[in-house]
């Protein structure tokens, strides 16, 4: 049983993204390209359909009413905001992995 | 430096989609909604207790424990149809103004990537902020709410203790009441928020019938009688009597008197002359109630302390022997009539014809969202915290996004009579 921070953090990261991963399949971003502000960017991208980004763009009230009006299901809302989590949550993964083999590297060193 | 927005800490998407086929099972079979929320995905930050997911609340002993004992809150919203897909990151104990631990990193700000989102509900107002949450819940104890909802544009309510319920959720320093922690909404819209705060607080919930801690108040609409009746404000200027607050902020709080002015409403200047006393009565509070909590959690697992919660490492070396029933019960004697003193002198606005003031506005924050990593070395929550310590007498306090400043923004204490 770890009971070294670092250890820990490393199941905690790896279960998280396992999940995620394992829904969604959702592409590295190049930090570079990605600009200041990030809100702007996902809806650019090719990640989403028309209709998931009419859910994702919708507030609360909106939702709930056509959820209530049979428009559209709870399971495609669910949906939406699953993947949306899934890409915000990416959007910087590369820097995690850095991190990482950051850390492993400093460890070898401090042996 | 490190860049991470690792907004995401616990991933429910299996119950989500259960969740999900049920609700849409359920109206097709009984032709109507299960509750005002059905179907509404919830983001929650990471302290709300979804078993089995553990609640790290961002320090490594808890990462990877499963948790048996679900949230009274988490209940009551899944029964009124909301489903949960997601939890949020937060600072290690829930106890920075930024929001970064040794667990998951650190999370930035959508609106701007170098900047924090602010903390401790940094992993809501990220998320919300990005629209990959239509709502969230938040907890603010000194400012977690409103500070990330003030750098990240969201509307975010912390109401007053004793409204909304907070039983069984993961705290930062558990068993604390000196001054009591909150939950509350965060959304982008007012209208969001106000759905939330009606189904929640409605008679057919009665979180007082589950929460002991909860008064019989149902949500009160029509509460400002008239309706048309202007409003009287006090505003706090650009210093609290300890720091000043920088030139955006400052643009902000000239921008909403003359909103309201120009609205017909009437704004004073609210003076600060006690908030000194309250902040160093709030830190005070924090650090020696905290320390010892804290730090044991840190401690097992080697976690490095960050440097803007370094005044826990000073308090758990000093140790608990001095805070024994009698050093409490001043502590408890001291907040009283500091609490007592404010709301007098808030009533005092009233006279020569006048109601008193309805609501104190006051910046959020000192500064616009800061950079990653900025608050470890200026970490402040003054404006914020004298509220919290303010108590069980603490009024609404509403967190404002201002269009022409995305980064900063104003919240409203309202005592509403």
């Amino acid at each position: 049983m770890p009971q070294n921070y670092k250890e820990i953090s490393l199941i905690a990261r790896q279960r998280r993204n396992t999940v995620l991963a394992s829904f969604y399949d959702i592409p590295s971003f190049d930090e570079n390209t990605l600009p200041n502000d990030l809100t702007t960017f996902t809806f650019k991208s090719d990640l989403y359909t028309i209709e998931e980004i009419e859910i994702l763009q919708s507030e609360a009230e909106d939702i709930l009413q056509k959820i209530r009006d049979r428009i559209w299901t709870s399971l495609e809302v669910a949906q939406a905001f699953m993947k949306a989590a899934a890409v915000a949550q990416k959007l910087v993964s590369f820097r995690l992995v850095r991190e990482v083999l950051l850390n492993e590297i400093s460890d070898e060193l401090c042996d | 430096m490190k860049y991470q927005t690792n907004c995401v800490t616990e991933v429910l998407f299996a119950e989500a989609l259960e969740r999900a086929e049920y609700l849409d099972k359920y109206i097709a079979e009984n032709g109507k909604p299960i509750g005002p929320l059905h179907g509404l995905p919830i983001s929650l930050k990471d302290c709300f207790i979804t078993p089995p997911h553990p609640s790290s609340i961002g320090m490594a002993a808890f990462a990877n424990e499963p948790l048996t004992s679900e949230t009274l809150l988490v209940t009551i919203l899944r029964e009124l149809g909301a489903l949960f897909y997601v939890k949020t990151n937060v600072p290690t104990a829930m106890m920075m103004m930024e929001t970064n631990n040794n667990v998951w990193g650190e999370t930035r700000n959508p609106l701007h990537k170098r900047l924090s989102p602010g903390g401790s509900s940094g992993g809501e107002a990220a998320l919300i902020a990005m629209k990959a949450s239509p709502l969230g819940v938040g907890t603010d104890i000194g400012g977690s709410i409103r500070i990330p909802s003030a750098w990240c544009h969201l509307y975010g309510l912390k109401p007053s203790f004793g409204r909304f319920p907070s039983y069984g959720g993961k705290s930062g320093i558990p068993g604390q009441e000196f001054i009591f922690a909150v939950n509350g909404p965060m959304a982008r819209s007012l209208t969001s928020v106000k759905l939330y705060c009606e189904a929640v607080l409605s008679s057919q919930v009665a979180p007082w019938s589950l929460d002991p801690k909860c008064l019989p108040i149902p949500w009160r609409r029509d509460v400002i009688q008239s309706k048309a009746r202007k409003l009287r404000f006090g505003m706090v200027g650009i210093d609290d009597g300890l720091v000043t607050c920088h030139p955006p902020v400052e643009r902000a709080l000239r921008t909403v008197w003359e909103s309201l002015e120009h609205a017909g409403h009437e704004v004073i200047p609210w003076d600060t002359p006690d908030h000194p006393e309250i902040v160093k009565n709030l830190i005070a509070a924090f650090f020696d109630l905290g320390g010892a909590a804290i730090m044991s959690v840190l401690e097992s697992c080697g976690e490095p302390v960050f440097e803007s919660m370094h005044g826990y490492a000073e308090a758990a070396k000093v140790g608990e022997a001095d805070l024994g029933p009698t050093k409490m019960r001043m502590m408890n004697l001291k907040r009283n009539a500091l609490q007592k003193a404010y709301l007098d002198r808030w009533m005092a606005t009233g006279g020569k014809g006048k109601e008193p003031i309805d609501g104190i506005i006051m910046a959020a924050t000192p500064w616009a969202a800061s950079r990653l990593g900025q608050t470890q070395k200026t970490i402040y929550v003054g404006y914020t915290g004298v509220f919290n310590l303010l108590g069980k007498n603490d009024p609404n306090l509403f967190r404002i996004p201002l269009t022409n400043y995305r980064l900063c923004g104003v919240h409203i204490s309202c005592y509403l009579r």
